[in-house]
């Protein structure tokens, strides 16, 4: 509603296709279709903003698992890391100290210098709920880690937490490696 | 006095033109210029300076070229860039007459937000405004409010999305992952997984809507 007035649209587009804007996935002339009717259209811009704001959420937000590479472009940006080295099987309170931007837990132990794949999945320790799966883990061959990143609002999730790492290697065999994590957030 | 609601139902063909009306009107009595179609506000603007009415002009307008920004630009600093220079140059054209068909002055501000950011995607960084500054203090003024997701509601309703549902978001646009990569990726038919990411967001979406209303 633009002041007073009751807007109305006679031909909305759909959730569908505006997600499918803000992932970039319609063709050029679709895509300029579309802008010429949000341009004129206060409803539809208004639904476009509700998806807008997620997606670019999700893309300011840092994946969960992160390559030294990725890590080392975050720290010239100005991010305060710290490690948590961790080794298969251990179990240990990890403090997130709140003058730390990104806690990288380093999932160490892997011998991956087979690996074909490595996936990967962080669930809660007192329910077993899976909050991170992910079938194709990024991996570097001769580090014999996988780089878990830790922000300060995951406060919200509950703090104890698996982390398993399956390593598929060329033989067809799969390693099962578990990393008891139990965060300690600073209280910001 | 009339107002007119503003929706051209352009969409989503452009190529077979919707028989509805371009405005529906609905008389709700007297708003100041917010209430004004878009040509009548073209016209007040035209050749002296009608504030209010250029004002109006700029809150219409603000949040839609905003959006083009961001999609297109990726940087909402840069999308506030787009939106000062954008509504500078329209109202500079209607004060000076140059907007011909004032009832299509949207097709007018689309095609100059996609030569601005054409310019912009030429430049690193943020452009430096040219234009008076009062007016480009009003554009801004006009630009309305941005919803801010908060990052730890955002966590968890995440954690809240079934592992696949949440791997699929974050593929798509935290990675920039099509629809067929991701579909290849994880053993799905391309259509299935537009549908569940639709679903995600929609879910998403319901979530903050829930956490907003307390």
């Amino acid at each position: 509603m633009i002041g007073g007035m009751i807007d109305s649209c006679a031909a909305p587009v759909s959730w569908e296709q505006l997600v499918d804007y803000w992932a970039g996935e319609l063709s050029a002339e679709v895509e300029a279709s579309l802008e010429e009717h949000l341009i004129g259209c206060a409803v539809c811009t208004a639904t476009s903003a509700r998806v807008a704001a997620l997606t670019e959420a999700l893309r300011a937000e840092i994946a969960p698992l992160l390559t030294a590479d990725a890590i080392a472009r975050l720290r010239a940006k100005g991010l305060r890391i710290a490690e948590n080295p961790m080794l298969p099987a251990e179990r240990k309170r990890v403090p997130f100290p709140a003058d730390i931007d990104l806690l990288i837990h380093r999932l160490g132990g892997l011998d991956l210098t087979r690996a074909t794949r490595v996936s990967f999945s962080l669930r809660v320790e007192e329910t077993d709920h899976v909050v991170v799966e992910i079938g194709d883990a990024p991996f570097d061959r001769d580090s014999g880690a996988i780089l878990l990143a830790c922000q300060h609002h995951f406060d919200v999730l509950p703090p104890n937490t698996v982390a398993q790492v399956r390593t598929h290697d060329e033989g067809g065999s799969v390693t099962v490696s578990e990393y008891t994590i139990l965060h300690l957030y600073a209280v910001t | 006095m009339a107002t007119a609601a503003r929706c051209s139902a352009a969409w989503p063909t452009r190529w077979a033109p919707d028989p509805r009306p371009r405005y529906s009107v609905r008389v709700l009595g007297d708003g100041g210029p917010d209430q004004l179609p878009d040509d009548e506000l073209v016209r007040r603007i035209e050749g002296g300076r009608d504030r209010p009415a250029e004002a109006a002009l700029c809150r219409r307008f603000a949040a839609r070229i905003r959006l083009y920004g961001l999609r297109h630009l990726r940087d909402e600093d840069r999308a506030g860039d787009l939106v000062q220079t954008v509504l500078m140059g329209v109202i500079e054209a209607c004060r000076a007459g140059r907007v011909q068909e004032a009832d299509k002055v949207d097709r007018f501000i689309l095609g100059t937000c996609r030569n601005a950011a054409a310019r912009m995607r030429e430049v690193e960084g943020r452009v430096q405004l040219t234009g008076g500054d009062e007016l480009a203090e009003m554009a801004l003024a006009e630009a309305g409010e941005v919803e801010v997701i908060d990052k730890r509601t955002l966590i968890r309703c995440l954690a809240g999305l079934e592992a696949r549902a949440a791997r699929i978001l974050a593929l798509c646009f935290q990675e920039e992952r099509s629809a067929d990569e991701i579909a290849g990726l994880l053993a799905m038919e391309p259509g299935n997984v537009r549908v569940v990411r639709h679903r995600a967001l929609a879910s998403l979406r319901r979530c903050f809507d829930r956490g907003a209303a307390g």
